[in-house]
C-alpha cells in the first residue's frame, strides 16, 4: 500500500503541471467562446443558457482538453519505457508490481476529476458572466434585468452535453461513471497493447469506442429507446470492459510482458 | 514540479470537493421552480378541502407538485430518456397531441359503386421517368406510362382505418355510411401507372377531401373497454346510412392487408341510423367500464350508455338546453371515475358533466369560463370533487404565436358550485409558474429559434383534483 501511495503521488506530481494547464485552458477557452456567442444576444434578447452552450462550441473545447488529459496519461506510461527506462527502477521498489499500473490508473482518474471540476467552474463562471436576460426595464432611472428563474439548473437538465457529464438521474450517473472509467482504463490498456505489440488485443477498445459512440448519440438527444433502464445494461457492459482492461494490464505488468 | 508528499491526495480531494460543492448547489436548486396559487376572484377557502396535484414537465425532467390550503409541495424527477416522461391524459385529432398513442384512427372516403363520376385525365409523364419539380428522376426496371386522374364523384362510402402503432396490423372497415353531394364535391386525385402487361396500378396520391366526419375528435371515437377495442364513426350530419358501435375481433397483419378494400374482422355491437334526424356522432368514451356514445341530434346533446359485452342500451340522457345545432371539431373529454366531463370549444366554452351509476344524470352545465378579453382556453382537467366542479385550464392570447401549437401561457383554476343548475363561480385563481418562461425564446427569436419540439418546453400535465 505504501508503494502504491508513493507511486500514485509520483505519477500525479509528474503530470500535475500539464493537467492544470489543460484545466486552465478549458476554462479560458470555453468562456472566450461563450463571450463571442453572447455578443449576438444583447440585454433583452434571450437565449437559454443550454442553447448558448450548444452554439458556442464549448463541448468541442472539452473534447480537446479530454484528449489532452488522456495524452498526458499516455505520455506518463510511454516515458517509463523510453529514454532512461525508469520502469526498471520502479519495478525494483519493494511491493507489488501491479501498483505501477494502479498508480497510473489513479493518476489518470485524478486528471479526469480535475478536468471535470474545471468544467464545472467554467460553466458556473460562464453563466455568471454570459447568461442572457428576457427583458430590460427602466424604472425611475434604475435598470432592471428580468432573468430566467433557475436558468443554470435548467441548463444542467436540458443541455445534452451537461446531461452526459453531470447527470442528475441514477441510471445516467452510473452510466457516466462507467464511461469515465472505461475511457481511462481503455486508453491505458491500449498503450500497454501497443508497447507489448499485442495489436490484436486492441479489438476490445475498438468495440468499446463504437459502443460509446452509440450510447453518447442516444443520450445527447435524450432518446434512449427502452427508457432509462437500458442505461444500466450499458453500464454493465462498460464495467465488463473496465474489469477486463484492469485485469489484463495487471497481468501484463506483473509478468513484465511489456519488457519482453 | 517540486511538490509535497501528499500532492496526489490534495489534488484528488480538491477536485472532488469542487465537484461535490458545485453539484450540491445545482441539486439544491432542483425544487426552486416558481409555483404557487394566486387568488384572483372569490374565496380560496373553497379549495381548503381539495388537493391539486400534477406535474410540470418537459422531456428532460418533471416537477411533481401538490397544492393544498395554499401550501405547495414539490418533487423533482430527472428523465433519463424521453420515454420516461409522464404521458398526458388527453388526446385530440387523429392521434394524441401530447401523448404517445397506441392507435391511429382515421376515416377515409372512396367512390361509391353507384356514384356519378366525372373523370379528367392528364397523361403528363415520360415513359420510364418521373418529373418532380422540374427534375427528372429515372425509374427502376419497370417502366410504364403515368397518368394523373382527377375523379369527381357525387357519392362516397366511408371507410374506417385503424393502425396499431409499432405493429404492422390494421383494420379497414367499410361502414354503412355514405355521403352524397349535388355539386360533385368529392374529389380524388391519383396517379396511375400502366405496366408492360397493360395493368393499371396506383403509383401515388390518393387524396380525398370533404369527408363528412369530425376531424378534431377522431381519436375520441376509439376506446378500450372490457378487454376489447371499440370504435364508432364521428360522422357529421350530412352522412347518411347506418352507424353504430363496433368491436374489433381480429386485426389483419401485413402484408395480408396490402392493397385490399377491407381487412380485419369487426362486429357491430349496437347500430343506429343517421338518415332521418340531423345527427352528428361526437365521440365514444368508456366510463366505469361502460361505453358512452356522445351525439348531437338536432340541437340536443345526447348521451347513450351501453353494456360493452352485449351492446344493450343502459340509459339515454338528453341535454335539451344545449341549444346548438353546430359545434366545432374541438371538444375535450375528461373521464374521472364515473364522471364524464366535456368541454365544447366555441366562442364561449360550454362545459358539461354527466355521471353514470345505474343511470345517466346531468351533473352540471356551464357556459363560458370567467376569462378576461379575447383568450383561447385549453382544459387540462375537469372534475367533480366534494360537490364542487373544479377546472384546471391554460390560456394563450388569441393573437399569440402559440395558439395553434396549444402552448398555454397562463394557468387557472376555477371552482364552481354544483348545487345550482347554472353553476355559480366560487373561486378563480392563477397558478403562477416559471414554466411559461420556456416560451420566451421562441417568442423573441421566431424562425431563428431552430425549430420547436413540443416537449422542449415545460407544461402542466396530469393535473388532478382530490380530497
Amino acid at each position: 500500500m505504501k508503494k502504491l501511495y508513493k507511486l500514485f503521488n509520483f505519477e500525479v506530481t509528474f503530470t500535475l503541471r500539464a493537467v492544470l494547464l489543460v484545466c486552465f485552458a478549458l476554462i479560458a477557452g470555453q468562456n472566450l467562446l461563450l463571450c463571442i456567442s453572447n455578443r449576438n444576444y444583447p440585454p433583452g434578447r434571450y437565449i437559454p443558457f443550454e442553447k448558448l452552450i450548444d452554439i458556442s462550441g464549448t463541448a468541442i473545447v472539452f473534447i480537446i482538453c479530454l484528449v489532452l488529459i488522456l495524452s498526458v496519461c499516455v505520455y506518463s506510461v510511454l516515458s517509463n519505457y523510453s529514454g532512461s527506462k525508469s520502469i526498471y527502477t520502479l519495478m525494483t521498489i519493494p511491493g507489488s508490481r501491479g501498483s505501477i499500473f494502479v498508480s497510473k490508473l489513479l493518476s489518470g482518474l485524478t486528471g479526469m476529476l480535475l478536468l471535470l471540476a474545471s468544467q464545472l467552474i467554467s460553466i458556473f463562471l460562464g453563466y455568471l458572466l454570459f447568461s442572457t436576460t428576457f427583458a430590460v426595464t427602466e424604472t425611475s432611472g434604475l435598470i432592471r434585468f428580468e432573468e430566467p428563474v433557475n436558468g443554470l439548473f435548467l441548463a444542467f437538465v436540458r443541455s445534452g452535453f451537461l446531461r452526459i457529464l453531470y447527470p442528475l438521474g441514477v441510471g445516467s450517473f452510473i452510466c457516466t461513471a462507467f464511461m469515465y472509467l472505461a475511457v481511462v482504463t481503455g486508453v491505458l490498456y491500449s498503450v500497454y497493447c501497443f508497447l507489448s505489440k499485442k495489436f490484436l488485443y486492441i479489438t476490445a477498445p475498438a468495440i468499446q469506442v463504437i459502443l460509446m459512440v452509440f450510447i453518447l448519440a442516444g443520450r445527447l438527444r435524450a432518446e434512449n429507446p427502452g427508457g432509462g433502464g437500458r442505461l444500466y445494461i450499458y453500464s454493465l457492459i462498460l464495467s465488463v470492459f473496465t474489469v477486463y482492461y484492469i485485469r489484463q494490464c495487471l497481468i501484463w505488468t506483473k509478468r513484465s510482458t511489456i519488457l519482453d | 514540479m517540486k511538490t509535497g508528499r501528499h500532492t496526489a491526495l490534495i489534488a484528488a480531494a480538491a477536485a472532488l470537493a469542487v465537484i461535490a460543492l458545485l453539484m450540491g448547489i445545482i441539486i439544491g436548486k432542483r425544487d426552486n421552480q416558481t409555483l404557487y396559487l394566486k387568488d384572483i376572484q372569490g374565496n380560496s377557502a373553497f379549495l381548503r378541502d381539495i388537493t391539486v396535484s400534477g406535474v410540470v414537465r418537459d422531456k428532460y425532467h418533471g416537477l411533481r407538485f401538490s397544492i393544498r390550503d395554499g401550501k405547495v409541495d414539490k418533487n423533482f424527477s430527472f428523465y433519463d430518456s424521453e420515454s420516461d416522461m409522464e404521458r398526458s391524459q388527453w388526446s385530440s385529432g387523429n392521434w394524441a397531441f401530447y401523448d404517445f398513442p397506441d392507435y391511429v384512427y382515421n376515416v377515409s372516403g372512396e367512390v361509391s359503386a353507384d356514384a356519378n363520376l366525372k373523370v379528367a385525365e392528364t397523361p403528363s409523364k415520360t415513359v420510364g421517368d418521373r418529373v418532380y419539380s422540374g427534375e427528372t428522376w429515372p425509374q427502376p426496371e419497370s417502366t410504364g406510362e403515368y397518368t394523373d386522374r382527377k375523379t369527381l364523384s357525387d357519392k362516397i362510402d366511408l371507410y374506417v382505418n385503424i393502425d396499431k402503432i409499432g405493429e404492422f396490423t390494421r383494420i379497414k372497415f367499410k361502414s354503412g355510411l355514405s355521403a352524397k353531394s349535388d355539386k360533385m364535391e368529392f374529389e380524388f386525385t391519383k396517379t396511375y401507372r400502366k405496366t408492360e402487361d397493360g395493368e393499371e396500378v396506383i403509383a401515388s396520391g390518393g387524396s380525398d377531401s370533404n369527408i363528412p366526419v369530425r376531424k378534431g375528435n377522431q381519436m375520441d371515437s376509439i376506446v378500450e373497454a372490457a378487454g376489447n377495442l371499440y370504435f364508432t364513426i364521428p360522422a357529421k350530419k350530412s352522412s347518411r346510412g347506418s352507424n353504430g358501435i363496433y368491436r374489433i375481433d381480429e386485426w389483419s397483419v401485413w402484408p395480408d392487408w396490402d392493397n385490399k378494400k377491407e381487412s380485419g374482422r369487426v362486429t357491430e355491437l349496437a347500430g343506429f341510423r343517421q338518415d332521418n334526424k340531423n345527427t352528428e356522432v361526437v365521440a365514444l368514451k368508456c366510463v366505469q367500464g361502460k361505453l358512452v356514445l356522445v351525439l348531437l341530434i338536432e340541437d340536443v346533446l345526447t348521451f347513450r350508455a351501453y353494456e360493452p359485452e352485449t351492446g344493450e342500451l343502459i340509459d339515454q340522457l338528453e341535454v335539451r338546453n344545449f341549444g346548438r345545432s353546430e359545434i366545432s371539431d374541438n371538444v375535450q373529454f375528461f373521464v374521472n371515475e364515473n364522471n364524464l366531463n366535456l368541454c365544447f370549444k366555441e366562442e364561449k366554452d360550454i362545459i358539461v358533466g354527466i355521471k353514470l351509476d345505474k343511470k345517466l344524470t346531468l351533473e352540471y352545465f356551464i357556459q363560458g369560463l370567467e376569462v378576461d378579453g379575447e383568450t383561447y382556453t385549453y382544459l387540462e382537467n375537469v372534475s367533480v370533487v366534494n360537490n364542487k366542479l373544479l377546472i384546471f385550464c391554460g390560456y394563450a392570447a388569441k393573437d399569440s404565436v402559440f395558439v395553434s401549437g396549444l402552448r398555454p401561457e397562463n394557468y387557472f383554476i376555477f371552482a364552481y358550485d354544483r348545487s345550482r343548475w347554472d353553476s355559480r363561480l366560487l373561486y378563480k385563481g392563477e397558478v403562477i409558474s416559471d414554466a411559461v418562461q420556456d416560451l420566451i425564446y421562441r417568442q423573441q427569436n421566431g424562425p431563428d429559434s431552430g425549430g420547436f419540439d413540443t416537449f422542449d418546453a415545460r407544461r402542466f400535465c396530469n393535473v388532478k383534483f382530490s380530497t
